[in-house]
């Protein structure tokens, strides 16, 4: 029987149709699902990252896990790693990994004499790579951390040196040193120490003198010693009668901020991961961040650009004055490209890198607050930091210099800096007020901007005028560093020692004070590469080894009958000469900067505030513009030319240069000379004088400063605040300015006296 | 002789209206679902233009060094609803993201400059009814993405802290 109907037919037809959609709609769900799936593995890898990041921040915050602590005196050679891995799964096991390298970067010039070491190296800051890694999802970010004032580079602190491993024994503080002295041309090394002028818990500031020494063979010559800072004395670590050597501690400074009612404020070092930056996957894919080789190819590629980081920062002035003029105003909800340039204009402000560096340093000086608290406190507090003086009282001058001055017609000596501006003598002036004062200078060199930042030349002045037959001549010299006036006919020589002073940043809110000095290095930091040292081997072998001095005397022997222990404190060696890098197997690439194209930093010759040009933007958005806008018109018309309005399209920035698949070798410098220890020596009582005879040979029955045998004090004239430009003087302002001037030569053996 | 019926009986009409009913009832959930389908992939489509569009604002955000727009608000409280952001990236490039004309959502970039030229931006995402920003102190930005598909609303909000901020 033949069957008619269409029953089957429509069943499959109905059939097909249903299942169309149900896979349809499983086929879209399942691509869906990919593609959340490719972009929650993608932002899974980036957390993991910045997880990675976060985690090395805390971590960096306590200290550098993967190094040692510093041992004073010791050669720190082939002990110091420098850099750290750690592999973590902070989301839990299958959920992904993030492998974490810190690296240590040095500064480029190390410091001398300070801390035990002859010469010793300083943290610049440390390169953090996170590599966050998901499925088959990777994402590399970078991070710096920077530290001022400078932790010891072959230790494992993240604390300045000062604090750290403090020279004097107590955090902070600072000594007071001898220093090299000229008498009738004759350099001075070693001293008797003939009074002591305070005693401890005493004030005092650059114009206290704090003990009076005599030449070792010269009791008739006195030379004054002062301190470079205010402070109240710690230690007085000198007897009269004791000998004592250019750079040993005569006492140890603490310094207290007083903030005025709110408490006092301490100095602490600052810490912070900055720049933390996605890098992209064209630099990195074939790059291992645990081979140091190819993290110094990444280095070069973030100091590559850090100059572009600065340079944007400052491009816009257009703009963030555009938006000042809007302020709370709305713009509306829809816009084309063209019209917000018509509001918002993209005029690039071209300027010099000096005027970048200052504007960039300025900005952040007046944005600082102390670490850590909420925006509400962060905002009341920057409305009441301030930059302080050290010791902003100027010395009220006697009655009677003033009158011998007054006679001889030089009262106008008398007269320190604030015949610039008197502001600068504030106590505590506000950052914004001190920074509009060097408005005008914002084209200086940044060392230079940073100085006027941090202290007060002139700011002081030590006086001493001395009657005697100086010649006939009339005489008047002015340096920046002082006055020398000889006035014949009076027989009268007027010697003024312009002192200069620091400033310190406090922020009474929080307690929170650091010197000028090292906040401006800290914020320098945030850019600037020159003054670092990627490292160029694992283990410190070759580079960034520390050097020891002799170390100090240990506690002498018991004392006996006929004579003395004394302890000869040894000579200090020489450092090793300088490694020679070598890069082998390597091929150079050349990345473009990422941005800027044909902006460059001016010449310094040229108009500091650059030139203007303006721009139009590319594709569909440009020429929406032309059908509205009628107020604009002029401007469109400008714009329509597509041309610089100005000639500075020309491009000076080069390629960023990588070294890309070689390795570092090094060839060690000259071998350093160990330095000779010191040892006690027994020196017998000498025979009873004979009349007219003097007891003092001065050559082999030795004794030593003491002290804690670290650095020595630079430069200075007798009477000049002691030992107060050298890094021993200011551990923590030291490793900030470790171009400081070479130590004094060793001195000479010494006669027994106690030490200072 | 062989008589011959015409038309249907009662019976026959019922086991039609039966079949009928049979196949209307497996015929009615066919096209319901085809429609649901339809509006549900339509749905994920949104939902996962919703996600880019975050994941490229959240990322280029959260490494910024600076807000320049919406302003600063007065201690810790927290702007007006602004339509637009403009802020300084990692690399203190000046970026901004805004609703174009076209429900488009940009991201501008004031430093992407080739010659005389700015480059037009990236598009995030289309059909953006509204883009609304605010800002809670210094540096924490809070968006909300509103896609309007076949009359129904759809927003997204996120609160983003930027690392690089001073």
């Amino acid at each position: 029987m033949r069957r008619k109907g269409s029953a089957i037919m429509m069943a499959i037809i109905l059939g097909s149709v249903f299942f169309m959609a149900v896979s349809g709609l499983l086929r879209h769900s399942s691509g869906e699902m990919k593609h959340i799936k490719a972009v929650s593995s993608v932002k899974k890898a980036e957390m993991l990252a910045m997880s990675g990041i976060d985690w090395a921040e805390s971590e960096l915050r306590v200290g550098r896990w993967y190094g040692k602590d510093f041992e004073p005196y010791e050669k720190n050679i082939g002990e110091h790693q420098t850099f750290g891995v750690k592999d973590l799964t902070p989301f839990g096991s299958g959920e992904g990994k993030v492998k974490i390298v810190c690296e240590d970067v040095a500064n480029k010039v190390p410091g001398e004499n300070m801390y035990g070491m002859q010469k010793i190296w300083f943290l610049h800051h440390i390169n953090v790579y996170a590599l966050g890694q998901f499925e088959n999802q990777k994402c590399l970010i970078y991070g710096r951390y920077i530290v001022s004032p400078e932790p010891i580079l072959n230790s494992k602190s993240t604390d300045g040196a000062g604090f750290a491993s403090p020279e004097h024994g107590i955090p902070g503080a600072v000594g007071v040193a001898a220093s090299k002295s000229t008498v009738n041309g004759e350099e001075i090394f070693d001293y008797v120490v003939k009074e002591v002028k305070v005693s401890q818990y005493d004030n005092v500031d650059v114009n206290t003198v704090v003990a009076i020494l005599n030449p070792l063979n010269d009791p008739d010559t006195n030379i004054e010693v002062r301190p470079h800072t205010f402070g109240v004395v710690a230690e007085v670590k000198c007897e009269v009668g004791q000998t004592c050597r250019a750079g040993d501690n005569v006492m140890i400074l603490t310094k207290t901020i007083d903030t005025a009612g709110a408490g006092s404020a301490v100095m602490k070092t600052l810490k912070k991961m900055v720049r933390v930056t996605k890098i992209p996957l064209e630099i990195w894919k074939d790059l291992d961040i645990e081979d140091r080789n190819d993290r110094f190819t990444l280095s070069q590629y973030i100091n590559g650009i850090s100059g572009d980081y600065l340079q944007n920062f400052v491009a816009h002035a257009s703009l963030e004055n555009a938006l000042k003029d809007i302020g709370n105003t709305k713009l509306d909800k829809k816009l084309s490209a063209q019209k917000i340039l018509n509001k918002l204009p993209a005029h690039i402000t071209n300027t010099t890198r000096n005027r970048a560096e200052n504007t960039f340093l300025a900005h952040m000086i007046k944005n600082f607050t102390a670490p850590g608290g909420t925006w509400d406190k962060k905002e009341k507090a920057l409305n009441k930091t301030y930059l302080k003086l050290d010791h902003p009282k100027t010395t009220k001058p006697p009655k009677e210099l003033v009158d011998w001055l007054s006679e001889l017609g030089l009262a106008h000596v008398l007269n320190t800096k604030p015949r610039r501006d008197s502001r600068y003598f504030d106590p505590r002036m506000k950052n914004d007020e001190f920074l509009n004062l060097l408005t005008p200078k914002y084209n200086q060199p940044p060392e230079k901007f940073i100085e006027e930042l941090s202290q007060l030349s002139d700011a002081s002045r030590l006086i001493r005028i001395e009657e005697g037959d100086f010649g006939s001549s009339q005489v008047h010299n002015e340096n920046e560093n002082g006055i020398t006036i000889i006035n014949p006919d009076k027989g009268v020589k007027v010697t003024v020692e312009k002192v200069t002073k620091k400033y310190s940043f406090v922020d009474p809110e929080s307690g929170f004070a650091i010197e000028m000095q090292d906040l401006m290095s800290f914020i320098k930091k945030y850019y600037d590469d020159d003054g670092s040292q990627s490292p160029r081997e694992d283990t410190r072998t070759n580079e960034h080894i520390d050097w020891p001095l002799p170390k100090p005397a240990p506690p002498p022997p018991t004392p006996r009958q006929g004579g003395t222990y004394v302890w000869n404190p040894g000579t200090p060696g020489t450092p090793p000469g300088e490694p020679t890098w070598t890069y082998k197997n390597g091929t150079k690439h050349e990345v473009d900067h990422p941005v800027g194209d044909s902006r460059d930093f001016e010449p310094h010759t040229s108009n500091p505030d650059g030139g203007r040009e303006d721009y139009e933007v590319i594709g569909e958005d440009a020429v929406e513009n032309t059908d509205g806008g009628e107020n604009e018109e002029s401007e469109n018309d400008n714009w329509a030319t597509g041309r610089c309005r100005t000639t500075g399209c020309k491009s000076t920035k080069g390629a960023i240069q990588l070294d890309k698949g070689g390795k570092w070798t090094g060839e060690a410098g000259k071998p350093g000379v160990d330095p000779s220890q010191g040892s006690y020596v027994w020196v017998a009582d000498p025979p009873p004088p004979e009349p007219g005879s003097q007891g003092n040979d001065g050559s082999d029955g030795e004794e030593s400063g003491g002290g804690d045998g670290t650095g020595t004090g630079t430069g200075g004239t007798p009477g000049t605040p002691g030992g107060g430009g050298g890094p021993s003087g200011n551990p923590g302002a030291g490793p900030s300015v470790p171009a400081s001037p070479p130590p004094p030569p060793p001195a000479p053996p010494r006669s027994a006296f106690g030490a200072c | 002789m062989k008589h011959k019926k015409n038309g249907i009986t009662l019976v026959e009409i019922l086991i039609a209206i039966a079949v009928l009913g049979l196949m209307m009832t497996f015929l009615f959930p066919i096209f319901s679902y085809s429609r649901r389908a339809g509006t549900t992939m339509n749905r994920l489509d949104v939902y996962h233009d919703i996600r880019k569009v975050d994941h490229a604002i959240s990322g280029e955000l959260k490494l910024g060094s600076g807000v320049l727009y919406p302003p600063k608000p007065a201690g810790d409280s927290t702007t007006d609803w602004y339509s637009q952001v403009i802020f300084r990236n990692h690399l203190n490039q000046v970026l901004m993201v805004y609703l174009n004309e076209q429900d488009k959502l940009v991201l501008f970039n004031y430093d992407d400059i080739k010659d005389s030229y700015l480059s037009l931006g990236r598009f995030l995402g289309s059909k953006v009814k509204d883009f609304a920003v605010r800002r809670h102190g210094n540096s924490v930005i809070e968006y909300k993405l509103t896609f309007e598909i076949e009359k129904q609303d759809f927003t997204i909000s996120n609160r983003i802290t930027l690392v690089n901020v001073f």
